[in-house]
């Protein structure tokens, strides 16, 4: 058991830094860098570029040097904590990417508790009472939760909002609270701002949650230890929750290693869409903009989430399947 | 049945008498009045007494701050408001797009430019300088300081900080290997001499006429700290603040902790970074705003007033008015317009979209707001320009150098019908020429020439140059291997402008005269590259910035690029010598600013005549508001004018003088 996780461990390493040269060669391969990037955004807001303005950005910035080379600096930098600077936003990488972090926990997290607040419960009911009313109902509305493209929605939500009720157009705080430093009137205007991104991120992923959990349930409810249990006397809702519900969670616990990367990546445009001042439009504008330091930062970022993701869902499926847990054993 | 059609009849009546009446209103209230601010230099109109924000009045009693008399410089300087005096405080809302949008920030809060320009752009007012002199064939120019004028910081501005930023930073070879051509002739530098104090003198070799009007232009590089501090230009500098990251005057040790410790690449990018009055709160300014929350590492960007700014209204108030700008970042443009229309921004034309303006004018009430349209004056807003240095397939290269294939071109796309579906028929369908208003205006005939659409023309013009030949579809056929003729429309995504979605039309437009023409849209910096490379076939773009063409690079040359202008540039050193009609263009633009202003005037009517006539750039529509001209104005705010310029040379809003608008109690 021990072996195993060290093992583990030491390849997650091996991973991460293989991870960290793929991010910052894939940055550098489309043309041009970072300042024909922004060069051509100058140019399209009427700003007036001279062939010397290129040049003089390029020495600045030392982008003339090999990749290799800039790959090594960067690295040295990093074992000393320093993750570089942005060239876009011109300030230390870890002051931008700081607040975000956390705002984007905030809104993940609370995006998670939705859709498997929502779905598990939902996908255990349809399974038990398959091919009932509201097993029909709830599939009508998941699949329809599951076709419609979610940046749709938060548009239409926005506009409603907007519309009639007069609500604030995107971002997680009210205005009076942009500015303010952290208190408690603060967390609870971040609070109050968070279902509706929650609703619109998790809508998706939660038709897709009952949908899986219905099926998996209902291959365990038709396995012979359930009839077994059930002659046994045992109450009905103890032998569901603790039997096959358990078994049929075995997947969703399996990929919540992608859960992490999915929370930043998987909602750019949702977060584009709705303002929200998370590290996934950080990202994508990083890339536009061939940021290369805090780009690959970020990408390091969500390496490291995902094989921690991966190296607890391991963990927790031991926990929870008892049969994964014996073959490690032996 | 003939009440139902007398119902119909009745509705489309109804319907084309509405249509009417809107038409006939949005050109006469949207587009309201040419106004703006007055500068007063005439000695009996100056107030004797000053005053301040109560915002200051507070930190004076609190001991922080001087009195405003001892703030401001012995003559400051002195406006009267486009409308009235204004009245102090709040906090001025718009939103941003992200860290490459500090040019917001930069257009409205830093007026900090050597000589100014007045909002009509045709005089020259006292600025940070109060006064100047040329000699009688300019090549001397002699400036005046105002006594006793102070950085936001309190440190005093003297021609010190001038001196400074010529030859510790300007022609300091590592600080800036490509120094800007503006303070040179004929590849010659100026030098900078000190008088006193108070009075600097720049001489040139050789007569430089132009050169006024270059440090009143906050665009150029040389002549607002605000505007291009950040790349080592900017026209002066705080020599007591960027002399601690000077090599040359800092501790070495210092200088590297400090290098070491902020991750900068070397003391080039520590002082340019240092040096950019957009991101760093701690530069002493000597613009009206200076950044108090940069954009970083905040959710909001926050500017606050400079206590020591050193203009008053005409009462004697130190200017701004308003206390704060505030700047909210919107990750997406749809997000920004949705707030813009919710009426969340006091003041906002950047980014706001033409083509959602019956939803701003649905929601003007609700969100009380009015809007503005600011119909631009240089040429084109969408124009087609044709690659003069693709070189790839040298057929179609062959056809690109050909006049006459381009003006067929021109002819063949209908403007009038890009402007009324993409510009709500704002725009006016016309060559690249500027507008009547124009100093360089080449006469009426050339607004048109070779612009309006015209397919049978275009057609027989193309049947003449040897494109006689087509296939079964009706396309041409090339002349080498009789093989379809493709050309590809390659446009940047994300700008002011639907590139794009117009290219569409337009090579819908060019099959009609048997064009084969594939759209083709690129992220914007690969669009970017594909120019300076040499790349591009046809591409679509503006050209704002040349309502002075003398003054503008970038969009009066994005076709010769780079072969012709790194030849026209270098003088004749590297690139490749241009065909004759474009080397004479070229000579006209290099030579035209060391020119007397009307041998300039003229130089610069020549010149559009010669871009009319060969058609580099095709213009599809111009005079219209698409690019920056869409403001949404909230109705409590004062001294905003009615109707500005669009204009990149005065920083629109900048010579408006964002500094004298007010928010009404």
């Amino acid at each position: 058991m021990l072996t195993y996780i060290i093992r583990r461990f030491l390849l997650a390493l091996i991973t991460i830094w293989a991870i960290s040269v793929l991010s910052f060669a894939i940055i550098q391969l489309p043309p041009g860098d970072y300042v024909t990037a922004y060069i051509a955004q100058l140019a399209s807001s009427g700003v007036d570029v001279t062939p010397e303005f290129a040049e003089n950005l390029r020495q600045q910035y030392g982008l003339d040097s090999p990749i290799t080379v800039q790959y090594l600096k960067w690295m040295q930098q990093i074992s000393r904590g320093n993750f570089g600077r942005s060239l876009e936003w011109r300030a230390p990488v870890l002051d931008i990417i700081g607040d975000r972090l956390w705002l984007t926990m905030a809104v993940s997290v609370s995006a998670v508790i939705f859709t498997w607040g929502l779905a598990l419960p939902i996908g255990i009911y349809s399974a038990v009472r398959q091919y009932s009313i509201a097993d029909y109902i709830f599939t009508f509305i998941g699949f329809i939760g599951l076709a419609v493209p979610s940046f749709l929605l938060a548009l239409i939500l926005m506009y409603v909002g907007f519309r009639y009720f007069g609500a604030n157009i995107g971002g997680l705080f009210s205005p009076e609270y942009l500015q303010a430093d952290w208190s408690l009137a603060k967390l609870w205007d971040l609070i109050k701002h968070l279902p509706l991104p929650a609703l619109i991120l998790g809508a998706a992923g939660t038709a897709q949650l009952i949908r899986i959990m219905r099926a998996n349930l209902l291959d365990e409810l038709r396995k012979p230890y359930v009839i077994t249990a059930r002659a046994k006397g045992m109450s009905e809702l103890r032998l569901i929750l603790k039997y096959p519900v358990r078994a049929a969670m075995n997947p969703f616990i399996s990929t919540l290693g992608y859960l992490f990367p999915f929370i930043i990546s998987g909602s750019i445009i949702v977060a584009l869409v709705l303002g929200l001042p998370t590290i996934g439009p950080l990202l994508l504008r990083a890339l536009v903009a061939q940021d290369m330091f805090l780009a690959g930062t970020i990408v390091l970022f969500l390496g490291i989430l995902t094989v921690l993701g991966t190296f607890i869902s391991d963990i927790l499926l031991m926990w929870i399947d008892p049969r994964i847990r014996f073959e490690r054993r032996e | 049945m003939s009440k139902k059609l007398l119902l119909i009849v009745l509705i489309a009546a109804l319907g084309v008498c509405l249509a009417a009446a809107q038409s006939d209103e949005s050109g006469s209230f949207l587009v309201g009045e040419f106004e703006g601010p007055t500068i007063i230099t005439d000695e009996g109109m100056m107030p004797s007494m000053y005053s301040e924000s109560p915002m200051l009045s507070a930190m004076v009693e609190a001991g922080d701050l001087p009195p405003v008399e001892e703030r401001l410089p012995a003559n400051p300087g002195v406006i009267q408001p486009a409308h009235e005096i204004g009245q102090y405080g709040g906090q001025w809302r718009r939103g941003y797009t992200g860290p490459g949008d500090v040019w917001n920030a930069r257009r409205i809060a830093g007026n900090d430019n050597l000589l100014f320009m007045d909002y009509t752009l045709n005089e020259i007012k006292p600025w940070v300088f109060e006064s100047w002199e040329a000699n009688d064939d300019f090549t001397q120019f002699t400036f005046g300081l105002r006594e006793g004028h102070k950085w936001s910081d309190g440190a005093p501005f003297t021609a010190d900080d001038i001196v400074f930023w010529f030859e510790e930073l300007f022609l300091n070879e590592e600080f800036l290997p490509a120094p800007s051509t503006f303070l040179s002739v004929n590849g010659e530098f100026a030098t900078l001499t000190k008088i006193d104090d108070l009075t600097v003198q720049y001489s040139f070799s050789a007569p430089y006429p132009l050169f006024l009007k270059v440090m009143a232009t906050p665009s150029s590089n040389i002549a607002s700290h605000a505007r291009r501090g950040w790349n080592g230009h900017g026209g002066y500098a705080p020599a007591h603040y960027i002399k601690q990251f000077h090599p040359d005057f800092a501790d070495e040790a210092e200088l590297n902790a400090i290098l070491e410790e902020g991750g900068y690449s070397n003391w080039v990018d520590l002082v340019k970074s240092k040096n950019d009055w957009a991101r760093n709160p701690d530069l002493p300014t000597l613009a009206p705003w200076r950044v108090k929350l940069a954009p970083a590492d905040n959710p909001v960007y926050v500017l606050e007033r400079n206590p020591y700014y050193f203009n008053v209204d005409a009462e004697g108030n130190q200017l701004p008015y308003i206390d704060s700008i505030v700047l909210t970042l919107a990750e997406d443009l749809e997000v920004l317009n949705l707030r813009a229309i919710a009426g969340e921004y006091d003041l906002q034309s950047r980014h706001i979209d033409l083509q959602k303006l019956p939803l701003y004018i649905e929601n003007a009430e609700r969100g009380d707001y009015s809007i503005r349209l600011d119909p631009s004056d240089y040429g084109a807003n969408v124009l087609l320009f044709f690659g003069q240095t693709y070189s790839a397939d040298a057929e179609i290269a062959g056809w690109l150098q050909n006049v006459d294939f381009r003006r067929a071109v021109s002819m063949g796309v209908d403007g009038g019908q890009v402007n009324e579906t993409f510009l709500l028929g704002l725009g006016v369908a016309r060559s690249v020429v500027p507008t009547a208003a124009n100093p360089y205006y080449p006469g009426e005939e050339y607004e048109t020439l070779y612009t309006a659409f015209d397919a049978d023309a275009a057609n027989q013009l193309l049947d003449d140059i040897g494109l006689s030949a087509k296939d079964g579809d009706g396309y041409r056929l090339r002349a080498d291997n009789g093989e379809r003729l493709t050309l590809t429309l390659t446009t940047p995504g994300a700008s002011f402008v639907p590139y794009p979605k117009i290219a569409e039309m337009v090579a819908n437009q060019l099959g009609g005269i048997g064009l084969h023409v594939i759209p083709e849209q690129l992220e914007r910096s690969l669009w970017q590259s594909r120019i300076d490379n040499g790349e591009i076939q046809l591409s679509l773009w503006d050209n704002g910035g040349t309502e002075d063409v003398f003054l503008h690079f970038n969009n009066t040359w994005l076709w010769a690029r780079p072969n012709y202008t790194d030849w026209m540039r270098s003088g004749g050193a590297i690139g490749d010598e241009p065909p004759a009609e474009i080397k004479e263009a070229m000579e006209i633009w290099v030579s035209g600013p060391a020119l007397p202003p009307d041998e300039r005037i003229e130089a610069g009517k020549r010149l559009w005549v010669l871009f009319a006539e060969n058609v580099w750039q095709a213009g599809i529509v111009g005079s219209s508001p698409a690019v920056l001209g869409t403001r949404v104005v909230k109705n409590a705010m004062g001294n905003v004018p009615a109707r500005q310029l669009s204009n990149v040379l005065c920083m629109t809003p900048g010579c408006t003088l964002p500094e004298t608008y007010f928010i009404q109690r």
